[in-house]
């Protein structure tokens, strides 16, 4: 028995209200301290967990059936270490900006506690308090500048989030009384010779619909960009690279416990139609954020794709999505914090307005480059690494093979769009960026290329399997073939026709989503009844 | 049976509300009747009509199965605070564009 998540969870948890009691300009340093105190405990386990070690842990002392269960294994170990840097980066850029709120850092900081409890949690009650708590604490820091619009966003968010959850929970009642028990490993065990009837179904439904609204499908994905384009820069980066990510850890923790084969096309076409709606709307945008949190959502399209393969870890799809889950994060935070530097220096949202980022600001622009370099899929590079891997489980698909060249090519067309930023126009003055900063983004960076070199160096993290066709000659020839047709459609593409202008400003209304939401439900049940 | 469907239908009555009031309170309580119905729904499913106390078996009745009880009371807390920031976050919309009709809300323009 390893006590590892106990801590992972509580430590934060401690700090966040230490930070908020002393309420102190002095919290700050008590937030850094607390990620070093984390890293620290993280590290003295690393002969626990590597290579290999799972541990349950069981709390309240009413054996595995009825207790609260945490899991921890190598996934997890590393897991929280990654997250310890991601939250050390935020807390170092929002240092100039957050002097006297420790309330800031009490969300922040309990945030990461909540995160760390929906990664460990292992069974289904717990994942829905998780992610129901990090719901409310997302909806406070989404309107922390408690201007109009976060506030706006900050409602919808939270109001339609929680809709969604309740879903869950139907679920959750109908699993207890079908199993008797709300342990994941339990449930899987009863469910091996149970028949997959309707019931089983509904159940599955359920509980994924619910994990769809938290981490915005296609059909009900309208609260992401309002919420993640009016947040603070450090909040949206938070938001649009971690916290998001905790509908796709619950959804893969469901397809873990009981697999729906029926569903696996379903996954593959959802994950697709997420992708291109994301990259449809997004390539319209002309604000910076919109553009970034749109990108964010055909990221997690690719994601769902991967998971759809609904096997052990080891396999190449789940492997693949679960590296993209964490090298995905990383780039999205590294992306959202320099345009929150560059939004601050220009003092504007708009695209076509921000010129000349790479001689400006160097620093920053070099390392934005880098990142969106890495995002678009160059070889070698980290957000190569879990795409290539989604992308081998679709070969033998030849329909959901050409839709997933489709999406790596719009996501060249997206961020090709964004790169704009860096055609060196008007004035050349450079731009003082503050020191905070440049240490985050440092921080940041050296995080991606030392996580790079260790996806290219070793072939797997525990039952994680890395890609390992890094250097084979068609890698390269479709990403320049990607370049290429990019290259080809933008200019054709007729970008300020009013057809883009009412794209840019399509948005449904909560009445919509809503109705969006319960056609979600009802498309997923028909999908059970097709003949497939 | 009567009761399980009576439970359905108010959550289904929930979402449709969810669904078409334009007044962003009205939401509110229409996010509460959802949850109040998922609430009793859970526990309609592990009813035993003249259950004996969980606490003391030896009281002769079948004993109530306590965990959907621990379960829901949780839930209540949490729809509480949800409830009680969704509120907030109200007075504050109100105060800022002065109105609370969803359609109006969200089509005004801000000079981002």
């Amino acid at each position: 028995m390893s006590y590892y998540p106990l801590f992972v969870i509580l430590i934060p948890l401690i700090f966040a209200i230490v930070i908020y009691l002393i309420n102190h300009p002095m919290g700050r340093i008590l937030a850094l301290l607390s990620q070093v105190f984390l890293l620290v405990v993280g590290l003295s386990y690393h002969s626990v967990y590597l290579p290999e070690g799972e541990y349950f842990l069981s709390l309240g002392g009413f054996g595995g059936k009825l207790s609260i269960t945490l899991i921890s294994n190598p996934l997890t170990y590393g897991f929280s270490l990654l997250s310890v840097l991601l939250w050390f980066a935020i807390i170092l850029y929002s240092w100039p900006h957050q002097k006297q709120s420790s309330s800031y850092y009490f969300f922040l900081l309990f945030l990461q506690g909540v995160f760390m409890g929906i990664v460990h949690a292992y069974d289904f009650f717990n994942l829905f308090l998780f992610i129901e708590i990090a719901t409310i604490l997302s909806g406070i820091l989404i309107i922390y500048k408690k201007d109009g619009p976060s506030l706006r966003a900050g409602i919808y968010y939270l109001v339609f989030n929680t809709a969604g959850i309740l879903l869950f929970l139907i679920g959750l009642s109908m699993l207890y009384r079908m199993t008797g028990t709300l342990h994941m490993g339990l449930i899987k065990e009863s469910l091996v010779d149970v028949e997959q009837d309707r019931s089983l179904i509904m159940i599955f439904v359920l509980m994924c619909v619910s994990m769809g609204v938290k981490s915005a499908f296609f059909p009900v994905y309208n609260w992401l960009p309002r919420a993640h384009s009016v947040a603070t820069s450090s909040i949206s980066a938070l938001l649009s690279g971690i916290i998001v990510k905790s509908g796709v850890i619950g959804l893969y923790k469901i397809q873990q416990v009981f697999p729906m084969d029926i569903y696996k096309d379903f996954f593959i076409l959802l994950g697709l139609i997420t992708a291109l709606c994301g990259l449809f709307f997004g390539i319209s945008q002309t604000n910076i954020k919109r553009l970034l949190a749109f990108s964010t959502i055909s990221h997690i399209g690719f994601i769902v794709m991967g998971l759809s393969s609904m096997e052990s870890i080891a396999s190449p799809g789940v492997s693949g999505a679960l590296l993209h889950i964490v090298n995905h994060g990383f780039l999205k935070i590294l992306l959202f914090l320099s345009a929150g530097s560059i939004i601050r220096n220009y003092k504007t949202y708009d695209l076509r307005k921000i010129r000349g980022v790479l001689h400006r600001m160097p620093v920053v622009g070099f390392m934005m480059g880098f990142g969106i370099l890495s995002l678009i899929g160059f070889p070698i590079l980290l957000g190569y690494q879990g795409k290539a891997l989604v992308g081998e489980i679709l070969r033998d698909q030849p329909l959901f093979y050409l839709g997933y060249h489709l999406v790596n090519l719009g996501t060249v067309i997206l961020f090709g769009k964004l790169s704009q930023i860096f055609v060196p126009l008007g004035s050349r003055a450079p731009l003082s960026i503050s020191i905070y900063d440049r240490l985050s983004l440092s921080v940041l960076t050296s995080g991606i290329v030392l996580l790079n070199l260790y996806q290219l160096i070793f072939s797997n993290f525990g039952e994680v399997q890395f890609y390992q066709g890094n250097f084979s000659l068609w890698s390269w020839i479709y990403f320049i073939l990607y370049l290429l047709g990019a290259f080809i459609i933008v200019k054709l593409l007729p970008l300020k026709s009013p057809f883009f202008d009412q794209v840019r400003s399509f948005e449904l209304s909560f009445q919509t989503a809503n109705y969006m939401l319960v056609a979600f439900l009802f498309l997923m049940l028909l999908w059970s009844e097709l003949p497939l | 049976m009567l009761q399980l469907a009576l439970i359905l239908l108010m959550i289904g009555l929930g979402l449709y509300g969810l669904a078409t009031s334009r007044h962003l309170i009205k939401s509110i309580i229409f996010l509460n009747v959802v949850e109040a119905s998922v609430i009793l729904f859970f526990l309609r499913l592990f009813y035993i009509s003249e259950g004996g106390v969980p606490i003391l078996p030896s009281l002769g009745a079948e004993p109530v199965d306590p965990i959907p009880q621990a379960l829901m009371i949780t839930t209540i807390v949490i729809g509480a605070s949800v409830t009680a920031l969704a509120l907030m976050m109200s007075i504050k919309i109100y105060h800022q564009y002065g109105t609370l009709d969803w359609k109006i809300l969200l089509n005004k323009e801000d000079n981002q």
